[in-house]
């Protein structure tokens, strides 16, 4: 577990024990979020590992993950609390002919028992500091931006019925973004950045090593360098080392030991989720394939 | 580096973060202030910096912000301290780099003279301009040299009028949506009657915009004007995204942000862009949905190419990148300056595989056809 004060080496360590390969500038974001208490805003394509962060920390942190997915429409009730509707209204009907005062109706209609903590709220009344995960904010609109500003610099929520809540423990906070829209200035000022690129060669190996630990030497060898010509071409949607760890896994549980051209044409479909994507790839497999043979030839003589 | 020792003292190792923050603002528009310094500072005083490669990785995780400025960040922190090593008393002095501008190269820096004239000047001639019909339909390539410079005030009025148009137009009523917690609220004083709804107010959302103009040899005099337009245009309209290309696409928008247009036309000259250059709209549009995919999101965007189709490259990369903007967009719009003329068939081949991913085909060579954008716009 990573305590508060741990040192950068600590945590390089610390995630490395769960499983995940992070260089320097990540180790980095994430060692001085921890130690100075500020949100990490990671952005970077899709499938690159950017929630996965989120995830590695709460498990070494050894803390709960609180998750607030984002999408098109979402507002402050959704992302904070909302009174249960349905339910006041049962109640007030039942209770319509108890003789009770309005004030007395409207204090049991306002209480805890009607509220549904949404994550922000929730992850400001917890007991100990949790990971609050804010994934894809990018798809949330601007004005839900500018709310979710207000809370991370006030670390306060207020409900008009009850009253303010203040946070006990400032969570850590990730926000990873895809990049579909352009975020504020102001969030990213309060944020750490960081840019998660796709992995260079050296980095998907080690992590399809480490991720899928019975993989043959070669194969593994042969997928990655397959990926990185992959992603050379000229794609709608860039396969990220989500998809590298799929396609291994799956090579693997077949017990293949190296790569073949009507292989990789029979499991594209790992790999590209686009048809178009798939058509295109299929017409430069060859060359694509040859690129892949020529290097490994090349890495098994020289190791 | 040999910057190490500079780090020993605290009071030179501030005034060089003081220095550093300064110098990015200056040279790469990375905005870091008096908080980002003390954070750096904080973070330099827990971390392990005894390499100045962790020193360096510290300072830049606190001071970048955007993907955009992690590339110059390595540059200029380089140059930074090589500055540093290089004056004598190891003070920073910001050099002011007056940047050459070829005057002679570049006609459309031309436009500079007139921007020199104060803005009320600007209001009164648009005024007296606006009266004269007849230039309104003039094509744009019939102007001269010095008549061009008549012409700005009136394109700037025309896209000032456009903007505030597109921004007062009024939106349709749609579906209501009901506002429980008002309507349980209200009851409450009825003693939990429900004798009155309440609904959620709409909220006005301006469609977003995203501009994309070709500047390539072909399109240099409509390439200026637009320019100038779409400057005037979005210092009152927001949200708007626009981008140029040649060969390449290059995104203008922060560049179009600035005071005055001069120093836009300044800041385009740096980024060397291939004015005057072939085209390549296929492999720009390209570039365009592939690594500014957030363009295309947001409420009803209209996409809106000004280019006159001449292509000199792949002709199955422009179908397809068309083919996604079409889809993605809420309107594809394509602005050609030739189709002003009636005997005009788009008969170039990028013009011919673009149609059919377009929804409006205007043209766009006169002040009166760049004021029609409204009706496709509204």
């Amino acid at each position: 577990m990573i305590d508060k004060q741990e040192g950068f080496k600590q945590i390089k360590e610390m995630l490395e024990a769960q499983g995940y390969i992070a260089d320097d500038p990540i180790v980095m974001s994430v060692f001085l979020a921890i130690r100075l208490d500020k949100p990490i805003l990671i952005e970077g394509p899709a499938g690159v590992g950017k929630t996965e962060i989120a995830k590695v920390m709460a498990k070494a942190l050894n803390t709960e993950l609180i998750r607030l997915q984002c999408y098109e429409g979402l507002d402050a009730h959704h992302a904070l609390y909302e009174w249960n509707y349905q339910r006041q209204l049962i109640h007030l009907k039942l209770e319509e002919h108890s003789g009770k005062t309005i004030e007395e109706k409207e204090k049991t209609i306002f209480s805890d028992k009607f509220l549904l903590k949404r994550p922000l709220l929730q992850a400001i009344s917890q007991e100990t500091v949790p990971v609050l995960l804010i994934d894809e904010i990018d798809r949330a609109e601007e004005e839900f931006e500018s709310f979710l500003l207000e809370v991370l610099s006030d670390w306060q929520i207020s409900i008009p019925e009850i009253g303010t809540i203040q946070a006990t423990r400032i969570p850590q906070v990730v926000i990873t973004s895809n990049r579909v829209r352009e975020l504020s200035e102001a969030l990213r000022r309060r944020c750490l950045y960081m840019w998660i690129d796709y992995p260079d060669f050296d980095k998907e190996l080690s992590i399809v090593k480490n991720k899928v630990p019975g993989i043959d030497r070669l194969l593994a060898w042969q997928i990655c360098h397959f990926m990185q010509a992959l992603r050379k071409e000229k794609l709608d949607k860039t396969p990220g080392i989500a998809e590298t760890l799929d396609w291994a896994k799956a090579l693997a549980s077949l017990h293949i030991q190296h790569l073949d051209k009507t292989l990789i044409e029979n499991t594209l479909g790992i790999l590209l989720k686009d048809w178009k994507d798939i058509r295109q790839t299929q017409t430069s497999l060859s060359e694509l394939f040859e690129a892949v043979g020529v290097k490994s030839k090349l890495e098994s003589s020289n190791g | 580096m040999s910057n190490l020792p500079l780090i020993d003292r605290k009071t030179e190792l501030s005034a060089h973060m003081v220095g550093l923050s300064r110098y990015l603002r200056k040279h790469a528009q990375i905005k870091t202030g008096p908080a980002e310094i003390a954070e750096v500072l904080q973070a330099l005083s827990i971390s392990p910096i005894q390499h100045p490669e962790m020193f360096k990785l510290c300072v830049k995780s606190i001071l970048i912000k955007s993907k955009a400025h992690l590339g110059v960040f390595d540059e200029l922190y380089a140059k930074y301290w090589k500055e540093v090593e290089a004056s004598a008393n190891a003070k920073i002095k910001e050099q002011a780099h007056p940047t050459p501008v070829n005057q002679a190269q570049n006609k459309i820096l031309s436009i500079k003279e007139w921007l020199k004239s104060s803005p009320a000047e600007e209001e009164i001639q648009t005024a007296t301009y606006s009266a004269n019909p007849a230039i309104g339909q003039r094509d744009f390539s019939s102007f001269t040299e010095e008549d061009l410079i008549e012409l700005y005030p009136i394109l700037q009025s025309a896209a000032r009028s456009l903007a505030r148009k597109l921004l007062h137009s009024k939106t349709s009523r749609g579906n209501k949506t009901l506002d429980y917690s008002k309507t349980i609220r209200r009851s409450l004083s009825k003693g939990g009657e429900y004798w009155e709804l309440v609904y959620k107010e709409r909220i006005k959302v301006p469609r977003k915009l995203v501009l994309l103009c070709d500047v390539s040899k072909s399109m240099e005099l409509y390439a200026r004007l637009f320019l100038q337009f779409m400057y005037t245009f979005q210092l009152l309209y927001r949200p708007l995204e626009a981008f140029v290309f040649g060969t390449q696409l290059h995104p203008i928008s922060s560049i179009l942000q600035k005071e005055v247009f001069a120093e836009v036309l300044n800041a385009l000259q740096k980024k060397k862009l291939d004015w005057n250059g072939g085209t390549q709209i296929g492999s720009s549009l390209h570039t365009f949905i592939s690594q500014h995919p957030q363009s295309l999101t947001g409420y009803k965007t209209v996409v809106i190419i000004l280019s006159d189709g001449w292509d000199t490259g792949e002709t199955a990369l422009l179908q397809k990148s068309m083919q996604f903007i079409h889809k993605k967009a809420h309107k594809v719009i394509w602005l050609n300056p030739l189709a002003g003329n009636p005997n005009y068939q788009p008969s170039v081949k990028g013009m011919q595989t673009a149609l059919p991913y377009i929804d409006v085909f205007a043209p766009c060579h006169n002040i009166n056809s760049l004021r029609g954008l409204s009706q496709y716009l509204k």
